[in-house]
């Protein structure tokens, strides 16, 4: 359990810095969601090494998941297990899509697979705006369905508290969940076809399973984080804010910032990601994306394995017992 | 009868790179494949570990006709394989390495059981006090020998070493050899050696030969009658007219 002690350190740090100084709980729940989403998808980039550029089709099914249960139950009785309905639907959505495009794309290998998963996040999106399901491209607005619920004052506590408290949840499990792996046959399995594909199919290890085991995992974890950071967030949900594929690249980022296949890694990276990004368009607007892409180039040349990944090359003696 | 190869054909395109190829292997038994570059040698070992699934013929393990099985189902009934040119997971660790072998061959030790079977196997091959350095950092020779003890940690019945002893001085080849024998003794493991030339340490080991040529059996036979047939030294020598 000890890799896991940092984690939890920081997160409890980020959590009394938001709950104590006033003004910092936006900030925290901002850089939380950064977290969160490296977490996730550190799941299967990091631990498989296939990039998925569809990835933000998973967050924006989940996120389509709760608004679904809120616009179909807000007349039910079920106060907080709507919210419960929600989160499963959305973990259901979105492993049913993982395990589809899966099933198909990750037979394929390497920069195939990455190609493949491109037309995954845009076809999803045209299909919802032109086939008109789920509000079409006007989208899904909810607020009016969880007032119902909760009546004004605890929904307006659900977005503006809750919704970011799940955030720490899925990425404090995430975490949790990438330590089991890691010290289990999945993550030796994963590593040796991370590593190489071949000898790890003659050694033994059924490659196809593992991959789609981590891509569900992750893609669950995914449907989650939108289902709260989005949905129960903004209370609405636009096909055009969802299926943006900025999230994918920032998430792609943030894992290989910190560390591909690290325990700490997607902490770092979104840390680091989350805080320039959110001071540089508070400081300089407009000038965020100029001044974070070279920096970002720099720490991707000068650590080829991520900050996390460094380090672990540097440290010795006890501390290693501590970060993975 | 442990492996039984029936009429074994692979083709690529138009080149048949084995030609329906029969061969059977006892259990603990010794058998060399010799055979120049291109005679279909690596080719074999993809039918027999599963890489390839053949055209023609059979592939039969202990009774079980395995011909069409995926490799993760061959490597549990106790087939191990090594590779012409190392194929170490290079950022993990030596011990990591060779416990892979373990978990997922037919030992499917869990994690802690594998960790120690990798340490067991390290001591054999003599790369334990390495078994915390990068896979990748290893000279070429100690990441043979790792591929071995990777090999053997899967606890084979059968265990293909493809050029285990390509690159290596004598006296390392003469330690290999006899680690060899002290497996195949101690752990009732059927070896076949993969070598592109006769060479004199194949003969201190097997006990019988399959030369290969064009993809076709050339001749199989006890060792010492294989070397002295004619028809090999017509492959390797050529004929002896052309000499006088």
């Amino acid at each position: 359990m000890r890799p896991m002690l940092p984690i939890l350190f920081l997160y409890i740090i980020l959590f009394i810095i938001g709950y104590t100084i006033p003004g910092m709980w936006q900030p925290v729940a901002f850089i939380m969601f950064y977290i969160a989403l490296g977490q996730a998808f550190n799941i299967f980039l990091g631990l498989t090494g296939y990039v998925d550029f569809g990835y933000v089709a998973f967050l924006a099914l989940g996120s389509y998941g709760m608004a679904i249960a809120f616009s179909s139950l807000h007349e039910s009785s079920l106060g907080f297990g709507v919210i419960l309905i929600g989160l499963v639907l959305a973990m259901v959505m979105s492993s049913i899509l993982s395990l589809a495009v899966g099933a198909v794309a990750l037979r394929l290998r390497g920069a195939y697979f990455a190609i493949a998963t491109i037309g995954v996040n845009e076809g999803f999106r045209y299909f919802v705006e032109g086939a008109r399901i789920w509000g079409g491209s006007e989208g899904m607005i909810i607020s009016g369905q969880i007032r119902n619920v909760f009546g004004s004052d605890i929904a307006n506590f659900v977005s503006t508290f809750v919704a970011d408290i799940f955030v720490f949840l899925i990425a404090g499990i995430a975490a949790f969940i990438t330590y089991l792996i890691l010290n289990r046959k999945m993550g030796y399995a994963l590593m040796a076809l991370r590593e190489d594909e071949d000898a790890a199919k003659v050694m033994g290890i059924n490659v196809t399973k593992y991959k789609i085991m981590a891509f569900i995992l992750s893609a669950s974890f995914a449907g989650l984080l939108g289902a709260t950071a989005w949905t129960l967030k903004m209370t609405y949900v636009f096909p055009a804010d969802v299926f943006l594929i900025t999230y994918t690249v920032e998430a792609i980022v943030i894992v290989m910032l910190g560390g591909a296949g690290t325990l700490m890694g997607p902490l770092v990276g979104g840390l680091i990601y989350g805080i320039l990004k959110y001071y540089l368009s508070v400081l300089l607007p407009g000038f965020q994306l100029l001044i974070l892409a070279p920096l970002l180039i720099i720490v991707v040349v000068a650590f080829p394995d991520g900050i996390v990944g460094a380090l672990k090359k540097r440290i010795k003696g006890e501390l290693t017992n501590y970060i993975r | 009868m442990l492996l039984k190869l029936e009429n074994v054909t692979k083709r690529f395109g138009g080149l048949v790179a084995v030609d329906s190829v029969s061969l059977e292997i006892e259990e603990g038994g010794a058998i060399g494949i010799v055979g120049p570059n291109g005679s279909g040698k690596t080719t074999l070992y993809n039918l027999i570990s599963g890489v390839y699934i053949p055209d023609e013929g059979k592939v039969i393990f202990e009774d079980k006709d395995i011909t069409t099985l995926p490799p993760f189902k061959r490597t549990p009934l106790g087939i191990a394989r090594t590779f012409q040119i190392p194929r170490p997971f290079p950022s993990a660790s030596v011990r990591e390495n060779v416990a892979v072998g373990a978990m997922f061959g037919r030992a499917q030790a869990d994690v802690k059981e594998a960790l120690e079977i990798s340490d067991e196997y390290l001591k054999l091959v003599g790369l334990y006090e390495h078994r915390d350095k990068e896979a990748g950092s290893l000279t070429p020779l100690e990441k043979r020998l790792m591929e071995l003890a990777r090999a053997l940690a899967m606890k084979p019945k059968l265990l293909l070493l493809d050029e285990v002893m390509a690159g290596m001085n004598p006296r390392d080849i003469d330690r290999l050899i006899d680690l060899l024998k002290t497996i195949r003794r101690e752990e009732d493991i059927a070896i076949v050696s993969m070598v592109e030339h006769l060479m004199h340490a194949i003969t201190k080991f097997a006990e019988r030969i399959m030369v290969m040529h064009q993809g076709k059996k050339l001749i199989e036979g006890p060792t010492l009658d294989v070397l002295k047939d004619p028809k090999v030294i017509e492959v390797y020598l050529g004929k002896e007219a052309e000499h006088a």
